[in-house]
């Protein structure tokens, strides 16, 4: 017999007891892989949006991290595609829509100039895409327009106006896919923010692309002035480190946080409360372990060991079940746009983590408590 | 004639015992455990459970120590099998003090055998698990742990049963488990706390047969706790103690 037998037949004897443990940790495993899964998976597919369009930098108002309430003039395009390194300059106007007839909210509508360099990277799987002087017409990312059932030629209602569906276009992650693309007057009309854009969006040209050329060049369009000679408060990053300080970002990071921290005292006080009452029920047959030599130790590993098989099987099942509620929440119109189709490896090894530390942590004063009754006096326990 | 519990072949059991130096009822005099002066009291003194006993079990002696409930037995044996320290007094064993000694649990797992009243079987675990529990503080691999288990389960007559769970045991039978469990790190000492009150007769007396056989053949050092004449009849010795005093 292996010391991790006994360990398994301690569990497995109080199987009522140890089941529900294992359900309350694979519950927190399943919050923590999910909500950071989100977070992280959400940051994964606003990066793969930029580099997918072949946007290098980044550009909104100096101080502004959500772009969305980020307001750059649109004409100065022109003066940041005159800086040397730079060969491509596009405006973007994001705005969150609804669609009314199919109760979705949150949609991302994206104004881009139809010539510009970012919507030539639109895989277009349906129809055609954006023209100069189109007028009305949107192209559908591959997931809304499946959540909505819209083929390309069909009309679509946005914020009381109708546009015509010109095309659908395949991307490779959920954040564009669940997007809409307009023509940026469109946009901008449909706003009432006529010349303004939430971002410009910069191509640097090969030779700067290295780390430390985009970095100087970051510096240079923030050091733009105007033409008396003020700055022009702009704020240029690089796509990834855009990115990270977006405020959706940073507000995903703190929810999953927040969640993990709740979650792991939550387990951690669970797994105590489950521990302590295993080993006062089993004082007496301590007291035998000891009696017939077993070292405090000993005693200590066996129900450290208890505390980890039962985190470990949680935190597998809590991965499973996590797994298939990404799956639903994914394919699910009103959460797809925020849920990767993925289960990410760093969301499943924090998760791990979680159940492993809260399981342990929970288990040292039971564990210490357990080995510290003289024997004597755990074989005189009724 | 041999028991029928115990192998025929007596090279299988001096294979499970490394005390295997036969006294054949002649006490070598040579001291294995003192007891010093020893008192133990609770409850800061209120409770004077043992008082001023002094007491020397010789190598390969077959003692027993009988006394009424209560009169502080088991707190003498606890106090033998290094389960509780002396309030006072000193016990030493082979010499060395055992109050001063730091690894209690290491000096029972590989000097001590208990057996007790109640068996004490662990309810998880079947007669082979439970066996080879002592065994985890030895330097034995699985593999020889499960061997030696077997070979200790064949010397008390209980190889059919290695593989229920002590609920499936009668208490004749999870008793002669509990002895091999004692058996397991080849002790130098078997401390038995009234082994045969919770049986019956012929249970009880198969109990002791066993340990007349482990006396004599294997000249395992034996110190049973009694309150029984007929338990105490089988050992060279016996003590008597009554209100914590040895008479």
């Amino acid at each position: 017999m292996l010391f991790a037998e006994v360990i398994i037949k301690n569990l497995r004897h109080r199987t009522t007891r140890t089941m529900l443990t294992v359900t309350g940790l694979a519950v927190a495993v399943t919050a923590v892989t999910t909500l950071w899964n989100i977070a992280w998976g959400y940051a994964d597919s606003a990066k793969s949006y930029y580099s997918s369009r072949g946007v290098d930098i980044v550009v909104v108002r100096a101080g502004v991290s959500n772009r969305l309430t980020s307001s750059l003039r649109a004409d100065l395009a022109p003066r940041l595609a005159g800086l040397p390194g730079i060969v491509g300059v596009d405006g973007s106007l994001t705005e969150m829509v609804s669609l009314g007839e199919e109760h979705l909210i949150g949609i991302p509508l994206r104004g881009l100039d139809p010539d510009g360099f970012t919507i030539a990277q639109l895989p277009i799987s349906a129809g055609q895409t954006l023209q100069q002087n189109d007028q009305h017409v949107v192209l559908l990312g591959a997931g809304i327009a499946e959540s909505i059932g819209k083929r390309a030629g069909q009309q679509l209602e946005i914020e009381d106006t109708t546009f015509r569906v010109a095309g659908i276009f395949q991307p490779a992650n959920p954040f564009d896919s669940n997007s809409i693309v307009a023509p940026l007057a469109d946009v901008q009309q449909l706003m009432g923010r006529p010349g303004i854009v939430s971002e410009l969006q910069v191509r640097a040209a090969e030779s700067v692309r290295s780390e430390q050329a985009l970095n100087r060049l970051c510096r240079a369009i923030e050091e733009l002035r105007d033409e008396q000679q003020q700055p022009l408060g702009l704020q240029a990053q690089r796509t990834h480190q855009f990115v990270d300080s977006a405020s959706e970002a940073k507000l995903g990071r703190a929810m999953a946080w927040a969640t993990t921290s709740i979650v792991l005292s939550l387990s951690l006080i669970g797994m105590l409360n489950t521990m302590l009452m295993s080993v006062m029920e089993r004082t007496r047959e301590l007291g035998i372990l000891r009696a017939v030599g077993w070292t405090r130790s000993r005693v200590i590993r066996m129900v450290l060991g208890e505390s980890v098989v039962i985190s470990l099987v949680g935190a597998v099942l809590g991965s499973v079940a996590a797994w298939i509620l990404i799956e639903m929440l994914s394919q699910w119109p009103r959460t797809s746009l925020l849920v990767p189709q993925y289960l990410s490896m760093p969301a499943v090894m924090l998760g791990f983590a979680a159940a492993i530390i809260a399981g342990v942590a929970g288990s040292f004063y039971p564990a210490f408590h357990a080995a510290s009754v003289p024997p004597v006096e755990s074989l005189r326990h009724e | 004639m041999q028991p029928a519990f115990l192998p025929s072949n007596p090279s299988a059991m001096s294979s499970t015992l490394t005390q295997s130096t036969p006294l054949h009822h002649s006490v070598a005099l040579e001291p294995m455990l003192r007891v010093v002066n020893v008192s133990r009291s609770y409850d800061g003194g209120t409770v004077q459970a043992v008082c001023d006993v002094s007491l020397t079990i010789h190598k390969g002696e077959h003692l027993a120590i009988m006394g009424p409930s209560g009169s502080g037995k088991s707190t003498l044996l606890n106090l033998l099998g290094a389960l509780d320290l002396p309030t006072s007094g000193d016990i030493d064993f082979e010499g060395q003090s055992l109050c001063k000694r730091t690894d209690l649990d290491r000096f029972r797992a590989s000097t001590l055998g208990f057996v007790f009243q109640s068996f004490y079987l662990l309810p998880t675990l079947t007669a082979l698990e439970n066996v080879q529990i002592p065994m985890f503080e030895s330097s034995l691999r699985a593999r020889q742990r499960v061997q030696k288990a077997a070979e200790l389960l064949n010397l008390v007559g209980m190889s059919h049963r290695a593989g229920h769970l002590p609920a499936k045991l009668s208490v004749g039978e999870r008793q002669r488990v509990a002895i091999a469990r004692a058996l397991a790190n080849d002790p130098k000492l078997l401390l038995a706390d009234e082994p045969t009150g919770n049986l019956d007769s012929v249970s009880g007396s198969i109990v002791l047969d066993l340990f007349d056989r482990l006396h004599h053949d294997h000249g395992l050092t034996l110190v049973v706790i009694t309150h029984d004449a007929q338990v105490a009849a089988r050992a060279q010795r016996t003590v008597w103690i009554r209100d914590g005093r040895l008479q």
